[in-house]
């Protein structure tokens, strides 16, 4: 399947994105449930 | 026919490389911040209600009020920025937005029965197990074909991210009309250039017979072209 996906740059990109995006919301949403 | 070779891909147009980046970052940060949205709101018995001019039993908890909005709408204009930026890739990278269904009802689903079998005042929550159960449903059965479609079930969409080149035979063209006076009328000499292989039996003869009744060919003709193609058929068997 990963010949589909080429550039292999672009598949590194997107697995990056991903945990960039799950890292921000982990953080946001301590950030918003911490005891103000 | 298949040309294997594959061509070297032009470079993607950075400018939509970037959207479809943020979009997929955006929509697993979406996914992430429902997903803990959702825990928090189990976490106080699984139903709040913040605002309003109502009397509230269950106050939603703080994070819940301001991330379950910008999770929901957020997700919609994620998942957009993925196909358009992915427009630009190819099938297989705008293809890989529809993870995000199963994605979203794997792990909401994977919350219910976490919550269902083990919530916090102990038991079990039959209805958070139904709908955990309906959730690993909708997510998973959908996820079978997605991965079906990406693992190439589809040649049309296969060859088109891999970038190979598909050329199929077109029709046979009428062609240029043989000519009337000949006496024996040879059928591979003066059919058009199409791979004889590759047109099934059928249609060959329901060429020929069109040929007759344009006139193009003489009865005469017209039977001989039939017999060779019979016998050309036959003598492939």
């Amino acid at each position: 399947m990963s010949d589909r996906f080429r550039p292999a740059w672009l598949r590194a990109a997107v697995l990056a994105a991903v945990a960039v995006g799950v890292g921000l919301a982990v953080w946001l949403f301590g950030v918003l449930s911490a005891p103000a | 026919m298949t040309f294997g070779a594959r061509d070297p891909a032009p470079s993607p147009p950075l400018g939509r490389v970037a959207v479809y980046l943020i979009g997929v970052a955006g929509l697993a940060f979406c996914i992430t911040l429902l997903w803990f949205g959702m825990r928090a709101v189990l976490d106080v018995g699984g139903y709040c209600a913040s605002g309003g001019p109502y009397e509230i039993a269950v106050e939603c908890p703080d994070a819940v009020v301001a991330s379950t909005p910008l999770s929901v709408l957020g997700g919609f204009l994620a998942a957009g920025l993925m196909l358009w930026g992915g427009s630009a890739l190819g099938g297989a990278w705008v293809g890989l937005v529809f993870l995000a269904w199963p994605a979203l009802f794997l792990s909401l689903g994977w919350n219910f029965l976490q919550y269902g079998f083990f919530p916090p005042d102990g038991g079990w929550v039959w209805s958070w197990v139904i709908c955990g159960v309906l959730f690993v449903l909708m997510g998973g059965i959908p996820l079978v074909g997605v991965v079906d479609a990406m693992r190439g079930a589809h040649p049309d969409g296969r060859a088109y991210a891999s970038g190979r080149v598909v050329v199929r035979p077109l029709p046979a063209p009428p062609g240029p009309p043989p000519s009337p006076t000949s006496a024996s009328f040879d059928v591979t000499k003066h059919e058009p250039a199409v791979d004889p292989a590759g047109e099934p039996l059928v249609d060959r003869l329901e060429r020929l017979a069109a040929m007759r009744r344009r006139g193009d060919l003489t009865a005469a003709e017209y039977e001989t072209a039939k017999a060779a193609t019979l016998a050309e058929a036959e003598a492939r068997t």
